[in-house]
């Protein structure tokens, strides 16, 4: 089973961006999909309707965009560094903004890595590679495990 | 002395109002005028014959042998200020003044002194000392109440006075409140302001007039406080300054007694004093209120000021969020239609393609000018010793693309030495002006930069110095304003913001920024910082 990247993001039109990078940039891991920060905490909790750890296993990397519907990538991250099992899993957050404020805030909530979204495609292609080598091959991967 | 006949002589020194006295070479009197006898109390007849130092309190007996040993020198002794003693032993001030008393045949034979009450001039003169005194120290390092209690003390010492009052006005005028007392066993916060013409002190305030009243009976006197303390003899001075009653001074004695002109003066000196320490009291309350009411609407002003802030903030961040978002999404799908469908799109439809992308990254430049402006405008940017070398290389390094995609060369004349400055803004800035000097340039010419320093006082200037296109004086004034745009777009691509960077970032750091230019030739646009050592 290849490995996981969960991304939760709520812009259809960046999934696709994302999906042709990954593409692009031959990235061997899978991708799934969350569109809030609700649906990304229900699907690292295991609960409904991701509870079926076989269809939806636990991922090795979250790719989370800060501006989402209900509950925000803050939220998620803030959510994440109180699940004993889960905090050390590799957050790279992926968003739009460049404000100072957001990057230290999510470095304050526990994120691994900050990265802005750039406009070109090409350099979408660039980031997504340069995620993939990192947190995926190069870096050594912690031990996570479900919430009990 | 011819002229005169000795009658004439006599009755000059009997009407004097000097002492005037003669003795002998060894101190024993020989003549005492009348004068001699009101000054120091002595009839004639108990003097003469006796030693002159009968006069003289102990500890300044040595003053005769003194006198006796210069006389004899054929010295003067001129107005010399001591003390003696009356008959009924008390002191006096005088000044004395003695000469030789010769015979027809130029002999020594005794000594004339003069003698001059001068107690009088010594209490004018310490009076006038205790004043001046109180009027140094006065306004910025005593309070109101210690020269009010000051100016109390000196009445009560100079004038025997057993009690004094300053009165102030009240601030519409209406009446006047206890303000300080000596003598009165008092409690100024028990008393209500006397209302102008009520009372003793009303009716010297409504008339503004010096007043004198003894006897003083009980219906006289609005005060509580005055009516059960015994005063029979009032004296009441009103303080006016420059047409405005500041308040009133009273003076009161227990005992019925007549109030001289000279106790008069000194209470008007006095209450002078006062009324401008009061006016001046008046004065920095008023400053203090005002100064109070200011800090509140600062404060206010403030909070309002930051809430602005902050909805700008969340404006920016918005901004950048939001608009940036659904261009992406232009951009990245309009380019992936150019790479992933080139086969099935004809020319016109990749050029539109094409013509989408450019459009999204112009937009996106933009986005990105402002917010970059709107950070900088806020910012708390913290300045220090920066090399001007360090700042120059990072920025040719981020703009490193662009010049050799222009094929141009830049030259810098290092050192460039050190300037107060942040570093990451002077980068900026100076990323933005080589970004200018390699863009515009006519078709077909190669950017040449160079970028040298020269220090001009304490200020080091930074020049940027190309062979661009120039800019037409007419237009010097406008380009360091945000979103000002001198050139279309198909000619020169930019944000129009560039040069609102600049300006913003080198006003934040404390500097100048200017531009000399010749069109047709270029232009050197120069900053000009702190030096590191000003």
């Amino acid at each position: 089973m290849p490995d996981l990247i969960l991304l939760a993001e709520d812009n259809e039109t960046d999934v696709l961006l994302v999906r042709r990078s990954l593409r692009q940039a031959g990235v061997a891991a899978s991708m799934e999909i969350v569109p809030d920060g609700d649906h990304a905490i229900a699907y690292l909790a295991g609960r409904p309707p991701y509870a079926d750890r076989t269809r939806y296993p636990l991922p090795v990397l979250l790719l989370l965009d800060l501006k989402m519907p209900r509950r925000s990538g803050f939220d998620v991250l803030d959510w994440l560094r109180n699940e004993s099992g889960l905090r050390r899993l590799p957050t790279v957050v992926f968003t739009n903004s460049s404000e100072v404020s957001d990057v230290n805030r999510a470095f304050d909530l526990g994120a691994n890595s900050y990265l802005v979204k750039p406009v070109n495609a090409a350099s979408l292609s660039d980031v997504l590679r340069l995620v993939d080598r990192y947190w995926l091959v190069t870096n050594q991967r912690p031990e996570i495990a479900p919430p009990a | 002395m011819g002229n005169l006949d000795l009658a004439t002589l006599v009755a000059i020194i009997r009407s004097s109002d000097d002492a005037i006295i003669t003795k002998t070479l060894d101190g024993i009197v020989t003549s005492w005028n009348p004068a001699a006898e009101r000054l120091f109390g002595y009839p004639a007849e108990e003097m003469i014959g006796r030693p002159i130092t009968l006069l003289f309190p102990a500890d300044r007996l040595h003053e005769e042998e003194d006198f006796q040993r210069r006389i004899r020198a054929g010295q003067r002794v001129d107005h010399f200020e001591t003390v003696r003693v009356r008959k009924d032993g008390s002191h006096l001030d005088i000044s004395v003044t003695l000469s030789p008393v010769v015979d027809a045949e130029g002999r020594l034979v005794g000594i004339s002194k003069i003698a001059r009450d001068i107690s009088e001039e010594k209490r004018t003169r310490e009076i006038a000392r205790r004043l001046a005194a109180v009027s140094e120290a006065s306004p910025v390092n005593l309070k109101l109440d210690d020269l009010l209690q000051s100016l109390l003390r000196l009445v009560q010492e100079f004038l025997h006075a057993d009690t004094v009052a300053f009165l102030t006005a009240t601030p519409d005028g209406s009446a006047v409140a206890v303000r300080a007392t000596i003598g009165l066993e008092y409690s100024v916060a028990n008393e209500t302001p006397i209302p102008l013409g009520v009372g003793f002190s009303g009716r010297v305030a409504a008339a503004r007039r010096t007043t004198y009243l003894s006897p003083v009976s009980p219906g006289d006197v609005a005060s509580l406080f005055l009516r059960d303390s015994g005063i029979r003899t009032l004296l009441g001075v009103p303080l006016v300054l420059e047409d405005r009653l500041v308040g009133i001074l009273n003076v009161g004695w227990r005992s019925e007694r007549p109030v001289s002109q000279d106790e008069i003066d000194l209470v008007d000196r006095v209450g002078s004093r006062a009324a401008v320490g009061i006016d001046r009291a008046n004065l920095f309350a008023s400053l203090e209120r005002t100064k109070s009411e200011l800090e509140a609407r600062v404060d206010e002003r403030t909070a309002q000021l930051r809430e602005v802030n902050a909805q700008l903030e969340a404006f920016a961040s918005t901004v950048s969020h939001d608009l940036r978002a659904p261009l992406r999404g232009m951009h990245g799908l309009a380019q992936a239609l150019v790479e992933d469908y080139a086969d099935t799109l004809d020319p016109l439809g990749q050029t539109y393609a094409r013509h989408i992308v450019a459009a999204a990254e112009r937009m996106d430049l933009l986005i990105q000018g402002l917010l970059s402006y709107s950070r900088l405008s806020r910012a708390n940017l913290v300045l220090s010793s920066t090399s001007l070398d360090a700042a120059v290389a990072d920025a040719i390094e981020q703009v490193g693309a662009l010049v050799r995609a222009r094929e141009g060369r830049l030259s810098v004349q290092q050192p460039l030495g050190q300037s107060r400055a942040h570093h990451t803004t002077l980068v900026q800035v100076l990323a933005n002006l080589i970004t200018n000097a390699v863009k515009f340039v006519a078709p077909g010419v190669k950017p040449e930069v160079r970028i040298w320093t020269e220090r001009h006082g304490n200020r080091v200037r930074l020049t940027v110095e190309d062979n661009g296109i120039g800019i037409e004086s007419h237009h010097l004034t406008q380009i360091f304003k945000p979103f000002e745009r001198l050139h279309g777009e198909e000619q020169y691509m930019g944000s129009g913001i560039g040069l609102g960077i600049v300006a913003k970032g080198v006003e934040r750091m404390a500097g100048r920024v200017g531009v000399d230019s010749t069109p047709g030739k270029g232009s050197r646009f120069w900053i000009e910082l702190p030096s590191a050592d000003a």
